[in-house]
């Protein structure tokens, strides 16, 4: 389990996060939502280590993260930032099978390239393995990435629990590719991974989330399962925009469908936008 | 094992990604096993390069000494008699002369580009160079420093070192403006790079302007003294120049080829080479100190050579692509043969002078360089 307990994190006077509980279980996928600026990042920073709290601490299966070798994280942990910068002509599998240098001493063999293909392949990119990395559009590196993270997590460690981390895997993907991204972050997670994602999207977030911790200021708002968590009253409070929670026609989980902001009469319009596009501040600012 | 390989619950359209396009030519690269098997023989290719550049170089000058009769040489040093014969004047112009100018060029142009290459690998930049750190700069400001003050303000260091005053102060020089460019770079524990890179170019300054200032004051002859060295020389190789820096550029570039993975990840950005196990800061601390090390001491013997550091590793990538493990070898012996290369040419195209080998290196390695940066334009940056 990744835990972390009353997490701060002050840069100056402001509090970028004050003190946030958060718990990835293996098997569960949890959600991070919140607007821009609310912190999201930050805990996710804070949970993969690259931030360190101001108060509160952080756990991985029991143990302080100081207290794990590098090494030893990078075998049961995988972790994919909002953008990675990789500007030299890599191979796209060469890149992928970089997930596998935890747990090499040596070269990498065939079963390594095999991981990484397979990776590939749940990414989506498999038929780009042989294009030059920095030649990708956007969207297509970023799954690229997320299959170099599969690599990493691919082979079930000797305990079995093994934990992705997500910072908005789904920023630059279409439809399809957001929901394969996520369908395969379920599928790791029924075979005990613990996964967190950072997403922007509360539709995904409904769709795929066992719980979600909604952030608002750097605080926790509200937390559970989706649909106790996605209220019309919560989200009017989190991101400050009317909306109307429906049930999803097909399936058992929340449906949320933002409001037209000037008048009280929703349109069709709005709808068909706010299925596609998610919630509108979140996206309106970008990233 | 693999979770969703056989139950993906996305249909098959949604999978097809674009397809590469077959007009993209030079997008899609060779399969990574075809990569590799050109990388090795690349390097095969390298070591026949040196093993040639060494033959030249050994025999082209004043007195000829053909392939053959180096081989004689050498077979009569370890009692095996080879049919060529050699004059003694020959024997001695190789062992006391073309000898160690031989090893003093290929341990400083393997530290150099080593140095270079794993510099570029640091700051995710094909452009970074060891001089960025301050290593060259603080090299210049000790060694003038002693030619100009040795006589004066520095005389009790310079009759206290003799001879060896110049390297060793050039040495200590490098690695000290270094340190203060990296404790400056460092935020509680942390290097932040793009930090650095500002330190590096604000200390670069600051001494480049002591060093102007101690010009403006040098004598002639002081001043020709600072040229020669400013522009890089061989020829001050002899055994004991090569025995004072072949421990800390051999050292140096041992144990930089040892980061070539780690250095891999490291180009995906430095958060994500720590969550790839690799142990960012130690990693960091290292790789500057060992580039001091061998750039200071190169610095420290044959004065300034710029661009090989630079150029070498550029070099490499466009023939066996940006994997460190095939890079840092390469640079190391592709270096080692055009620093070879560029000191043969110093030493006979004005005869009977010779040509700083500086002023070489700059020669043929800017104009090549410009047309590196053109050639990445068109390929989209592919460098």
């Amino acid at each position: 389990m990744i835990e972390a307990e009353a997490v701060s994190v002050h840069i100056g006077r402001k509090a970028l996060l004050n003190r946030v509980n958060i718990q990835v279980r293996p098997g569960e996928i949890v959600a991070v939502v919140g607007p821009n600026g609310s912190g999201k990042t930050t805990l996710f920073r804070v949970l993969c280590g690259d931030l360190s709290p101001s108060t509160g601490a952080v756990w991985l299966e029991g143990w302080c993260l100081d207290d794990w070798a590098s090494t030893e994280q990078a075998r049961k942990r995988g972790v994919l930032p909002q953008s990675a910068t990789l500007d030299f002509p890599f191979t796209v599998l060469e890149v992928a099978v970089m997930g596998r240098m935890p747990h090499l001493e040596g070269s990498e063999g065939s079963t390594d390239y095999a991981i990484a293909r397979a990776s590939l392949g749940l990414a989506g990119v498999g038929d780009l393995e042989d294009r030059i990395y920095p030649t990708l559009s956007g969207g297509e590196k970023q799954r690229v990435q997320f299959a170099r993270v599969l690599t990493q997590i691919g082979e079930q460690p000797s305990d079995g629990r093994r934990y992705l981390l997500l910072d908005e895997p789904t920023s630059n993907l279409d439809l399809a590719h957001q929901h394969r991204i996520l369908s395969t972050a379920r599928n790791f997670a029924l075979e005990s991974t613990g996964v967190l994602a950072v997403l922007h999207d509360l539709n995904l977030a409904a769709q795929y989330a066992d719980r979600v911790l909604v952030l608002k200021e750097g605080e926790e708002l509200t937390s559970g399962e989706p649909s106790e968590v996605f209220t019309e009253g919560v989200i009017e409070r989190a991101f400050d925009v009317r909306v109307r929670v429906i049930p999803h026609p097909t399936m058992d989980c929340p449906l949320i469908v933002p409001l037209p902001e000037t008048s009280g009469k929703p349109g069709p319009a709005p709808i068909v936008g706010g299925l596609m596009t998610g919630i509108g501040p979140g996206r309106a600012y970008g990233h | 094992m693999f979770p969703g390989i056989n139950n993906v619950d996305v249909t098959d359209e949604l999978s097809s990604g674009p397809i590469p396009k077959p007009s993209e030519a030079g997008i899609v690269a060779d399969r990574p096993d075809r990569r590799r098997k050109r990388a090795v023989a690349v390097l095969a290719g390298l070591g026949v390069l040196l093993a040639a550049m060494t033959v030249a170089s050994v025999g082209v000058g004043a007195v000829a000494v053909s392939p053959g009769q180096i081989l004689a040489m050498f077979g009569e040093r370890i009692g095996v008699w080879l049919p060529w014969t050699f004059q003694p004047q020959q024997e001695a112009v190789v062992t006391a002369i073309r000898l160690p100018r031989v090893l003093l060029n290929v341990l400083v142009g393997a530290g150099l580009s080593v140095a270079g290459a794993a510099m570029q690998g640091l700051f995710r930049n094909p452009l970074a160079d060891p001089g960025l750190v301050g290593v060259s700069s603080g090299a210049a400001l000790a060694a003038v420093s002693v030619i100009v003050l040795g006589a004066t303000l520095l005389e009790g260091l310079t009759s206290a070192l003799g001879m060896f005053t110049l390297p060793l102060a050039a040495f200590v020089g490098s690695v000290v403006t270094t340190v203060i460019v990296y404790r400056l770079s460092s935020v509680q524990g942390r290097t932040v790079v793009a930090t650095m890179l500002l330190a590096g170019i604000a200390v670069n300054a600051l001494t480049g302007s002591v060093t102007g200032l101690l010009t403006f004051a040098a004598t002639d002859e002081q001043l020709r003294n600072i040229t020669f060295w400013s522009l890089g020389n061989m020829g001050a190789a002899t055994w004991t120049s090569v025995a004072s820096v072949a421990p800390f550029i051999l050292i140096a570039v041992s144990l930089l080829v040892r980061y070539a993975r780690p250095l891999n990840a490291f180009l995906l950005g430095e958060a994500e080479a720590g969550h790839l196990g690799v142990p960012v800061q130690r990693m960091k601390r290292e790789i500057v100190t060992l580039t001091a090390l061998a750039v200071g001491a190169s610095v420290a013997v044959t004065g300034i050579i710029g661009f090989v550091g630079l150029v070498v590793p550029h070099l490499l990538r466009l023939t066996v692509g940006p994997d460190h493990r095939y890079l840092m070898p390469g640079a190391a012996l592709l270096g080692a043969s055009l620093l070879m290369g560029a000191d043969l040419a110093a030493r006979t195209v004005v005869l009977p002078a010779e040509l700083p080998i500086g002023i070489v290196t700059a020669i043929v390695g800017a104009p090549f360089f410009l047309y590196l940066l053109l050639r990445s334009k068109q390929t989209m940056n592919l460098l």
